[in-house]
Formats: C-alpha cells, sequence, structure tokens
C-alpha cells in the first residue's frame, strides 16, 4: 500500500515500548530491584538471593503472563470488534467469561456445600482454571451451534450477550446462596490477578496464544474482508460461515485460558484495538494483529505496574486498575476523533 | 433454441429466484437471462419488485429457489468471486481505509492469506484506478470522500476485481445530476472498450433511454421483458409497467393541456426555437404554424423574442407574462 509508513516501524516502536515496560514492571514493586541486578540474575549470578527469588518465582512468571493475556485478549477484542461491525464488542461479548464466571462460581461457591470430596475439588488450584476452561467451551460450543443457523452476525452478537446475561443471573443466585467466606473468594477471582500463574501455566497460556494467533493471521483475507461488510466480503470470496467459525475459536480459546488463569479481566480487549487503531491509523490486520497484541501486552504490564503501587506492599486488584486507566483514556481518544468506528 | 452458454458473459437457466423461509416467496419465475460481453443492460421496474433480490441471486450472494447460473467455461463447483464482482448500496462504515486499500480488495479471490499484492495486481489496480480517473484520491481515506467519488471508488474496486461481469445496484441513486451522468458515462465507456458485460438496476429512465443496449423490464407477473429501449417505448411496455400519468414518454413531454385563447406563430430556429416552444406550451399556449400573434426569436448581438407593439423582451419569462395578459 502506497500511503502506509515503512513496514513495520510502528511493531518496532511497540516492541521497544513492551521491553521497556517489562522491565519496568519486573524491577518496581514493593521492593525496588535496579535494572543492573536484574540483568545479572537474568545471566544466572546471585542464584540464591533474595532478589534473584523475587525475580525467578514472581516477577517473571507475572511478567510474562500479563504480556500472553494482554496479547491474547486486545487480539481477541479486536477480531470481535471486527466480525460483529462494533466499537464496543469486546472479548467478553460472546458470553465466553461469563460462562467460566459461572462454572468458576459454581466450584467456590458450592464446594464446601457438602461432602468432603467437593471441598478437596474446590480448594484445588487447577480446578478453577479447569472450571473456567470448561466455562468457556461450553459456551464457545453453544455459540458455535447457534451460529450454524443465524444468517448474519448482528444476530449472533447478540445471542453471545443474552448467553453473557443469563449466566450472569446463574451467577447472582450461585452468590445469593452462599457463606460469607465463600463470596470472598468468589469475589476476589472477579477482580482478576496476573500473579497466580507458574511456569507451568504460562506454558500453557503461551501454546494457546500461539494457536489462537496462528488462526487469526490465517483470517487476515477475511477480517479485512469483512470491513466492507458481509455482502461484498462474500462478493470477493470470503465464506462467512467458515471465517465466524475459525474466529469464534481463536477468540474463544484464548479468552477461554486467560479467564482461567487471570478471571476474567476487563477492558483490555475493548480498549487496546481503538487505542492503536487511532495511534496508527490503519484498519488493515496485517498490521493491526501484531500491533494489538504488543500493545496488549504492553497495557497489561502497565496496568499491574500500576496496581503493585511501587515501594509499598499493597496491592491493587487488577481489574480496577483497567478500567480506572482504560475508561478515561477511550473518552478522551473519542473525543479528540469526534467518531469512533470499526 | 439452446443458449450458447460459452459465448455467453451469463446465462440463467430456468433460474427462479426469491426468499425461502417460512414461506416462500417466488419474486421472478423460469427465467431464461443472458447477458452478453460488451452490452449494457439497464434493469428496470417498479419498486418492490425483486430487482436487487435477482441482482443478489445473480451475484451469488444468496441462492436462487431453483435452476442455475452458468458462467462459460467453468468446470465443476464455480468460485462466482472470480466471474462476478457487484456494486451494491450498501455504505462502507469503515474508518482508516485509504482508497488505494479499499480497491486493492477487489484483487482478494486472487490472494492467499499473506494478501501480498504481486507487481501483476498492483498493476491492474492502476489500471482501474486509470479507467475510473481517480488517481488523485487514492491516498485519502474513504471516509474523506463525496458520495459520488465513493461511488466511482466502489466501481473502480469491482474493476480491479478483474471479472468478465458486473452488477450494478441503483449505482446512481442519491448522487446530483453530474455525477449520475459521469458514472453512467463510465458504465458506457466500460462495456464499450473492456468487453465487460455490464447489468445496472435504475429508476432513472432518461439515462437509461439514452444509454443501455438493453432493457430488462420486470413485470407484475414475474417475468421480464427484454428489448432495445426504443423498442419497448414504442410498444408501450413501459406505459404498462409504470402507468405514468399525464407524461407521454413517446414525445417525452408531459401532457399539457393548451387553455389559453390564443396560439403563437413562432418564427426562429435551433436551440432556441426548442426551448422557446417548450416554454410556450408548458405555459399553456399552442404554437401552431398559423397562431394568431407572431413572436420572432432575434439573435444577434444578445437573445431576445420581439412582440409587435411591445419593446424586444430579454428574458422568456418576461414574454410569457406579457401572454398571458392577452
Amino acid at each position: 500500500m502506497n500511503s502506509s509508513a515503512p513496514p513495520y516501524k510502528t511493531e518496532f516502536l511497540l516492541g521497544g515500548l513492551l521491553t521497556l515496560l517489562f522491565l519496568l514492571n519486573i524491577s518496581l514493586g514493593s521492593v525496588q530491584i535496579p535494572l543492573g541486578e536484574i540483568f545479572s540474575v537474568l545471566m544466572g549470578r546471585h542464584q540464591h538471593s533474595v532478589q534473584a527469588d523475587i525475580i525467578w518465582e514472581f516477577r517473571l512468571p507475572k511478567a510474562f503472563t500479563c504480556i500472553l493475556a494482554g496479547a491474547s485478549l486486545a487480539s481477541s477484542g479486536l477480531m470481535m470488534q471486527t466480525l460483529f461491525r462494533n466499537p464496543l464488542a469486546g472479548p467478553d461479548v460472546l458470553g465466553l467469561s461469563s460462562g467460566a464466571s459461572l462454572l468458576v462460581a459454581m466450584v467456590i461457591l458450592i464446594g464446601a456445600a457438602g461432602s468432603p470430596c467437593l471441598l478437596q475439588i474446590s480448594t484445588n488450584p487447577w480446578s478453577v482454571a479447569l472450571a473456567a476452561s470448561m466455562g468457556s467451551i461450553l459456551v464457545f460450543l453453544l455459540v458455535i451451534a447457534v451460529a450454524q443457523k443465524v444468517k448474519d452476525n448482528a444476530s449472533l452478537l447478540i445471542i453471545g450477550l443474552m448467553i453473557g446475561a443469563a449466566t450472569s443471573s446463574a451467577v447472582s443466585v450461585l452468590q445469593f446462596l452462599s457463606k460469607a467466606e465463600d463470596l470472598q473468594a468468589f469475589m476476589i477471582w472477579t477482580l482478576g490477578s496476573v500473579g497466580g500463574t507458574g511456569w507451568r501455566e504460562i506454558q500453557v497460556l503461551f501454546f494457546v496464544l500461539l494457536l489462537g494467533a496462528s488462526i487469526s493471521f490465517r483470517s487476515m483475507k477475511s477480517l479485512n474482508a469483512l470491513l466492507l461488510g458481509e455482502n461484498y466480503a462474500q462478493s470477493i470470496g470470503v465464506n462467512i460461515r467458515w471465517s465466524r467459525f475459525w474466529i469464534v475459536l481463536a477468540t474463544s480459546i484464548m479468552v477461554g485460558a486467560v479467564t482461567a488463569f487471570c478471571g476474567p479481566i476487563a477492558f483490555v480487549g475493548l480498549a487496546v484495538p481503538h487505542l492503536v487503531r487511532i495511534w496508527i491509523h490503519t484498519s488493515n490486520h496485517k498490521i493491526l494483529l501484531p500491533a494489538v497484541m504488543l500493545a496488549g501486552g504492553s497495557l497489561m504490564l502497565l496496568c499491574d505496574l500500576l496496581a503493585q503501587l511501587p515501594g509499598s506492599t499493597q496491592i491493587l486488584p487488577l481489574n480496577a486498575i483497567t478500567s480506572l486507566m482504560g475508561a478515561p483514556v477511550v473518552i478522551w481518544v473519542v473525543m479528540r476523533t469526534k467518531s469512533i468506528r470499526v | 433454441m439452446v443458449p450458447n452458454t460459452i459465448t455467453n458473459a451469463l446465462t440463467t437457466l430456468n433460474l427462479t429466484a426469491g426468499y425461502r423461509g417460512p414461506q416462500q416467496v417466488r419474486l421472478f419465475e423460469n427465467l431464461n437471462l443472458v447477458l452478453h460481453p460488451g452490452e449494457l443492460v439497464c434493469f428496470m421496474g417498479p419498486n418492490g419488485i425483486g430487482k436487487s433480490t435477482l441482482l443478489r441471486t445473480l451475484a451469488g450472494l444468496q441462492p436462487p429457489l431453483s435452476g442455475e447460473i452458468v458462467f462459460p467455461n467453468v468446470p465443476g463447483t464455480q468460485r462466482k468471486e472470480n466471474y462476478v464482482s457487484v456494486v451494491l448500496t450498501d455504505r462502507i462504515r469503515t474508518s482508516h481505509l485509504t482508497v488505494y486499500e479499499l480497491i486493492s480488495f477487489g484483487r482478494y479471490p486472487y490472494l492467499d492469506w499473506t494478501i501480498n499484492l504481486s507487481n501483476r495486481d498492483k498493476d491492474i489496480i492502476d489500471r482501474s484506478i486509470a479507467q475510473v480517473n481517480i488517481e488523485r484520491l487514492t491516498d485519502k481515506k474513504i471516509d474523506e470522500l463525496s458520495d459520488g467519488q465513493m461511488q466511482m471508488v466502489m466501481i473502480a474496486r469491482a474493476l480491479s476485481q478483474d471479472t468478465p461481469v458486473l452488477l450494478l445496484d441503483e449505482p446512481t441513486a442519491h448522487l446530483d445530476l453530474n455525477n449520475r451522468v459521469e458514472i453512467v458515462n463510465l458504465l458506457r465507456k466500460l462495456s464499450a472498450t473492456t468487453g465487460k458485460a455490464i447489468l445496472m438496476t435504475t429508476h432513472e429512465l432518461e439515462l437509461a433511454l439514452q444509454t443501455a443496449d438493453v432493457v430488462w423490464l420486470a413485470t407484475q407477473d414475474k417475468i421480464i421483458k427484454i428489448g432495445a429501449p426504443e423498442d419497448l417505448v414504442l410498444d408501450g411496455s413501459f406505459d404498462r409497467v409504470f402507468n405514468f400519468k399525464g407524461y407521454d414518454l413517446r414525445t417525452g413531454k408531459m401532457g399539457q393541456e393548451a387553455h389559453r385563447g390564443i396560439s403563437i406563430h413562432l418564427v426562429g430556429e435551433g436551440p432556441e426555437y426548442v426551448w422557446t416552444k417548450n416554454a410556450l406550451e408548458r405555459s399553456g399556449f399552442f404554437v401552431l404554424n398559423n397562431g394568431n400573434v407572431e413572436v420572432v426569436i432575434k439573435k444577434e448581438n444578445e437573445l431576445a423574442w420581439c412582440l409587435s407593439g411591445h419593446p424586444d423582451f430579454k428574458t422568456l419569462a418576461s414574454l410569457i407574462a406579457e401572454l398571458k395578459k392577452k
């Protein structure tokens, strides 16, 4: 295209931003670790110092989780906005995180209801992850089944939103029937957290992101074509049913995995595509998809950084930070551009 | 007669078009239509009769109720996107797309998932831009364009798809007269120079009559009458379909009743004569060779009208105002 900037200049800038935030994220926190120390620990020196432990066991996994979660959510958000031609769409628009929440609620809130067997399940950390994944998968299957019967994407969007509403109501009922400490456990889960993941979980997140990203890149042509609307997309050879399936699949696995390990993270998937689109003035997914992933990772690192309140031991919930930061930024951006379209 | 599906750009065989659904709605039945290369066809008919639906069926955007659409030399399953390109009434609401990017979407049927444009693709895109004369617009964003410019861009996009058949749904709707004329002339030029078969649905009777090679006229009984535009005028088909009230298609004039007592003998020639006659008849005067009042058109330095007993009139309006007083 003769009007775009030198190729990959934006990706370069974003990559730089990501690296910077990555390093900041690792160095700042309740204990400040200077950059030099970080590099020497990463090189393998000072193996058993306190700083090395903090970095390897806590900060590095957290930082990687931020990057993987941010990239997954941002690319899912972009695909949902394009598929549904709706600037308000985010990764949760199909009801996936709501479905995950429902099954996690079932695990946490009824775990102690009766037998020791159920108690065993509810306290196992992997149970929550498994429950969240199953919740997402069930919603995904439901959405796909409906998608076969529904002609246009707008109908699918409404159905996804209604599934979200239905599962939220079910969760409310469960909350109503539960004990105080279970309620608090569930509420803490809904606040979102990137601190609870170990290296094994990160491997899963990485693999899922790889798979989701591959599918989304393979769908670049369909995504671009959908910018013209379904009629024109069809007229240039896009199979609407198939492209819808792959896009929903990629979104579902990425959102499912992130929700499983981090809880439902608000805002990142919705805001990042808009911020990137307005910064680099393009709607071409060939440029947007990688850019949005890098930006998503950066935003998560930043939010996590702020949630840490450098210097103190106080930690704020992640979702609060993502929303508090994200909402005003999007409002400011919309007011500057006067109209926001996908 | 068996249609020659090899030389026709598009042939339909017993095509029935309409909607499936809880009740099947049949809009057209058993159509055997043909599009020839290099032809500009105007598809006309009353509102709501199903022109857009038929066009979408021909484009492969919705399945026919029965029958087939055949393209030449296509073995096995047909990939419609290589044979038919469309310009629809859908509005494109995406920001941040440049005109060049939008036109390049026409190459998508020929690209793989990496959407890399080869040199040949770029040449075809440049050629489409040149054919539509929009070189100065290529770097603009599509939300900076006027309606007329947008329409030209969508036509360029369809051209870059390089298909033998081009279908347009109401391409001149909502455009001002300049744009309408420009677009219809462009389509005429394209059908003549590129050999494409071009079909457009339209309401614009006058433009269609002047530019179409063939008119498809949709009638109330689910069939389509086909012929040269003038044939359909002379045999009254248009009159039957459109129920013109007071508009005589053959002479191209609204029926006027000459209700004034005087008749005018008009002396003059050329376009000034024609337009003066129109103005007088519109105002209710007969214009006859033995009319009782003589009006002479003078064309020396300026245009003026002479009526004996009055100073020359510089405008038709003032002449007619005076005549009405008699």
